[in-house]
C-alpha cells in the first residue's frame, strides 16, 4: 500500500476540482460584499435616511399624529425614540424609529427574523417580515430646503 | 408698494373618515416692509388669512417706523416728545417686549439706539445706500467715532416708561427709539401664531431672511436649513422642523477699513459698528426673542451665548470672519450639532 | 429474500427521510434575515441518498421532506415553503448532475454545488415574492455559510460512502 505522503497528496489531487469550485464561489460571493460597500459609501445621503414600508409590494399608508401619511418615513427628522404600529397580513408589527435608524421592535410572526435584524442604520439594508407581507426599504432621503444668505 | 401674490393652490387628495375638508396651501407677501420683505406660505383647511397677515405686517411697519410721520402714533411720534403717548395695542406690545428683552440681553439689545444707528448708517452706507460702492473715508469714520461717546451717554441716560393701563409710552431722555433689531422677529412670531391658530402644521413665515419660522414640509419632513455665507456651500446645513430661526450677520451690509469690519450691527455698549464675530444663527421657538438675542450673541460672544441659550431656551452657532467674507464656525450648541446634515 | 430486501429498503428510505426531516426542521431555527432562508443541512442526507439510490427515490425523499417539514413548522404554502421547495429542486438537480455527469467532482464538490444552488434559488424566489432586489443584501452571508456547510456535508458523505459495512448494507437493500 502507499505511504503517508502520497496519501496527503492524493487527498488534494482527488479534491482538486472541489477546492477550485469552492474558491471560485467564495470569491464570487465576496464580491457581493465589495459591491455592497461601494453602494453604502456612495449613497451616504446628504440628509439622512428614509424608510419606505411596503405591504405586499405596495407602499402602505401610515397615518401619523396629524392625520397625514408618514410613509416614506423620514428618519432624519426623528430625534426622540418613537414607535409606530402597523397592520401586516396576519399580525401587527411595532416599528421603532430612531434618528436615522429603524427596526422592528415587535412582531407577531413566528419566525421573528424581522426582529432579529435589529436596527438598520445604513441605506439598502431591508427588513423583511414575509409572514406579514411587510418589506421595509431604507434609502437616503431628501427634503425641503431653506437657504439663508 | 403693496403687492400680493396670487394664492398658490396645491390640492393633496386626502380622504379622511369623516371630515372632508381638503387642506390648501396659501402664500402671500408684503414686499416693502421693515426695510425688507415679508412672505408667508401655509397649508390649512380653514381658509385664506393672507389679507389679515398683510394688514398686520403693513400696519406694524408703519407703527415701527422711526423716520416718518404717520396717521397714527408711531415710533416717530414718540421720538419727538418726552410726554406719554397713547399707542395702539400692537405697538405697546412690541415696546414692552423691547424693554423686557433689553433686560434679558443685559443691555446688548437696546431699543433706544436710534441715533447711533442713523449715524453709522449715514457714515458707512449713506442714508439711501448711495455710498455702497466707495464706502466712507477714514475722516468720515473718525468724525462719526467722535460723536459716539456723547450718544452712548445719552442712550444710557434715556429710558422708556410704559403704562399698561393707559397704554401709553413715555420716552425719558433724548435718545431715539429704533426697533430694527426686533420688528422682523416680532412680526414673524405674530404671524406664526396666526397661522398656527388656524391649525397649520406646514408653514414657512419668512420675515426678511433674518427671521424665519417654519413647521414641516408638505410631506411632514423637516427642512434643510443652509447658511450660505459659508466657506463651502451648504457646509452649515441643519435639519430642523417646527422651529424659529434667527440669523444676525454682518454679511448683508459690511465693509473693511484698515482691516476692521464695519457693519450695520451696532454694539450698544461701545456705540461702534464693530463686532468680534460675523454671524450668529439661533434656533428656538420664539422669533421675537431670537431676533433680539441673535444680534446680542453676535456682539457678546460664546460665553454669553452659552449662558443665554441655557437660560432662555435656544441653540446657537457662532461664526467669525476669519476668512474675510465667509463665516467660520467658532462655537455651536451640542444639540444643534446633532441636527447637522453635513459634517462641521 | 426479495421481501426482506424490500422491507430493508423501505426502512432505509424511511430512515433517510426521517433524518432529512430532522435536519430540515432543525435548520429552520437558524435565522438569516429573511424568513425562509435556509442553510440546506438536509442536503447531507439527500446527497447520500443520491449516491445510494440514484434519481427517483432521493427526489421523492427530498420533496417529501420539504412538504412534511413545512407542515411541521407551519409554513406550508408560504413564502418559506416555496423557497425551500425551489432550493431543494435546484440543489437536487445540480447534485445529480455532479454525481452522474461531472465525475471529476468528489461528493465534496457535488455538495458545494448543491448548497450554492440551494442558496441562489431561494434568493430569486424571495425577490419574486417581495418585489425588490434589495433582498440580495442578505445573500453574501447566507451563501458563504452555505458553502461552509456544503463542504462539511461533502466530507461527511465521503466518509460514510467509504464505510464498507454501510455500503454493503445498502447494496443488499437494492435487490
Amino acid at each position: 500500500m502507499e505511504g503517508e505522503e502520497p496519501k496527503k497528496k492524493n487527498f488534494f489531487l482527488r479534491h482538486l476540482f472541489d477546492f477550485v469550485l469552492l474558491v471560485v464561489l467564495s470569491l464570487g460571493t465576496a464580491s457581493f460584499f465589495v459591491v455592497r460597500a461601494v453602494q453604502d459609501s456612495t449613497s451616504i445621503p446628504e440628509s439622512g435616511l428614509s424608510a419606505t414600508v411596503l405591504f405586499e409590494g405596495k407602499q402602505m399608508e401610515i397615518v401619523g399624529e396629524d392625520g397625514k401619511n408618514r410613509n416614506p418615513i423620514d428618519l432624519n427628522s426623528v430625534h426622540a425614540y418613537e414607535e409606530i404600529v402597523i397592520q401586516g397580513r396576519r399580525t401587527t408589527l411595532t416599528i421603532g424609529l430612531k434618528h436615522n435608524a429603524i427596526g422592528v421592535v415587535h412582531s407577531g410572526c413566528p419566525g421573528q427574523e424581522c426582529v432579529h435584524v435589529g436596527w438598520v442604520e445604513s441605506p439598502n439594508q431591508p427588513i423583511v417580515c414575509a409572514y406579514n407581507g411587510i418589506y421595509i426599504d431604507v434609502k437616503g432621503s431628501s427634503s425641503g430646503d431653506i437657504i439663508i444668505g | 408698494m403693496k403687492r400680493r401674490l396670487l394664492p398658490s393652490l396645491l390640492l393633496p387628495v386626502l380622504v379622511l373618515a369623516s371630515c372632508e375638508k381638503t387642506p390648501v396651501f396659501y402664500s402671500g407677501s408684503n414686499i416693502d416692509v421693515f426695510h425688507s420683505f415679508f412672505t408667508w406660505n401655509y397649508e390649512t383647511t380653514e381658509g385664506d388669512i393672507s389679507d389679515e397677515i398683510q394688514d398686520f405686517t403693513f400696519r406694524l411697519g408703519r407703527l415701527c417706523d422711526p423716520y416718518s410721520e404717520s396717521t397714527y402714533q408711531n415710533l416717530w411720534s414718540i421720538n419727538q416728545t418726552n410726554d406719554p403717548v397713547a399707542v395702539e395695542d400692537d405697538l405697546f406690545d412690541i415696546l414692552s417686549l423691547a424693554v423686557d428683552l433689553q433686560e434679558k440681553t443685559e443691555g446688548y439689545f437696546n431699543p433706544l439706539i436710534g441715533k447711533l444707528t442713523l449715524l453709522w448708517k449715514e457714515t458707512l452706507f449713506g442714508l439711501d445706500g448711495e455710498k455702497r460702492n466707495e464706502g466712507p473715508t477714514r475722516e468720515e469714520i473718525k468724525a462719526a467715532e467722535a460723536q459716539v461717546p456723547a450718544l452712548v451717554r445719552e442712550m444710557e441716560a434715556s429710558s422708556l416708561v410704559l403704562d399698561p393701563e393707559a397704554k401709553t409710552v413715555q420716552r425719558i431722555g433724548d435718545a431715539h427709539i429704533d426697533l430694527g433689531g426686533l420688528v422682523k422677529g416680532y412680526s414673524t412670531e405674530r404671524v406664526k401664531q396666526m397661522v398656527q391658530g388656524i391649525g397649520s402644521k406646514h408653514y414657512v413665515i419668512n420675515g426678511g431672511q433674518s427671521s424665519i419660522s417654519f413647521g414641516t414640509t408638505k410631506d411632514g419632513n423637516p427642512y434643510n436649513v443652509s447658511l450660505q455665507y459659508s466657506v463651502v456651500p451648504k457646509e452649515n446645513t441643519y435639519s430642523l422642523a417646527n422651529s424659529d430661526i434667527s440669523t444676525s450677520a454682518i454679511y448683508e451690509q459690511y465693509l473693511y477699513v484698515d482691516g476692521i469690519a464695519y457693519s450695520h450691527v451696532i454694539n450698544p455698549k461701545t456705540g461702534l459698528p464693530n463686532a468680534d464675530y460675523s454671524m450668529a444663527f439661533l434656533v428656538g421657538n420664539n422669533s421675537a426673542l431670537l431676533d433680539a438675542f441673535s444680534t446680542s450673541v453676535m456682539i457678546a460672544g460664546p460665553e454669553k451665548a452659552r449662558e443665554w441659550g441655557a437660560k432662555f431656551g435656544f441653540e446657537y452657532a457662532l461664526f467669525d470672519d476669519m476668512f474675510k467674507g465667509y463665516a467660520r464656525l467658532v462655537e455651536e450648541s451640542e444639540t444643534l450639532t446633532e441636527k447637522r446634515v453635513s459634517a462641521k | 429474500m426479495d421481501r426482506r430486501a424490500g422491507i430493508k429498503k423501505l426502512t432505509t428510505i424511511a430512515l433517510l427521510l426521517a433524518m432529512a426531516l430532522t435536519l430540515s426542521i432543525a435548520e429552520s431555527f437558524i435565522p438569516f434575515g429573511i424568513p425562509g432562508l435556509k442553510l440546506g443541512l438536509a442536503n447531507l442526507v439527500i446527497l447520500l441518498a443520491i449516491y445510494y439510490y440514484g434519481f427517483w427515490i432521493p427526489l421523492a425523499i427530498d420533496l417529501a421532506r420539504v412538504v412534511v417539514a413545512s407542515l411541521f413548522t407551519g409554513t406550508f404554502l408560504g413564502m418559506g415553503f416555496v423557497m425551500s421547495l425551489s432550493g431543494a429542486v435546484v440543489s437536487f438537480f445540480l447534485m445529480y448532475l455532479g454525481y452522474r455527469v461531472l465525475k471529476f467532482f468528489t461528493p465534496v464538490g457535488v455538495s458545494i454545488m448543491g448548497a450554492y444552488g440551494h442558496a441562489l434559488a431561494q434568493m430569486f424566489v424571495a425577490v419574486a415574492y417581495l418585489g425588490s432586489w434589495g433582498v440580495f443584501y442578505y445573500f453574501p452571508v447566507m451563501a458563504l455559510a452555505s458553502l461552509a456547510t456544503g463542504t462539511l456535508n461533502g466530507f461527511l458523505v465521503e466518509a460514510i460512502l467509504a464505510n464498507r459495512y454501510l455500503s454493503h448494507f445498502v447494496e443488499m437493500t437494492k435487490r
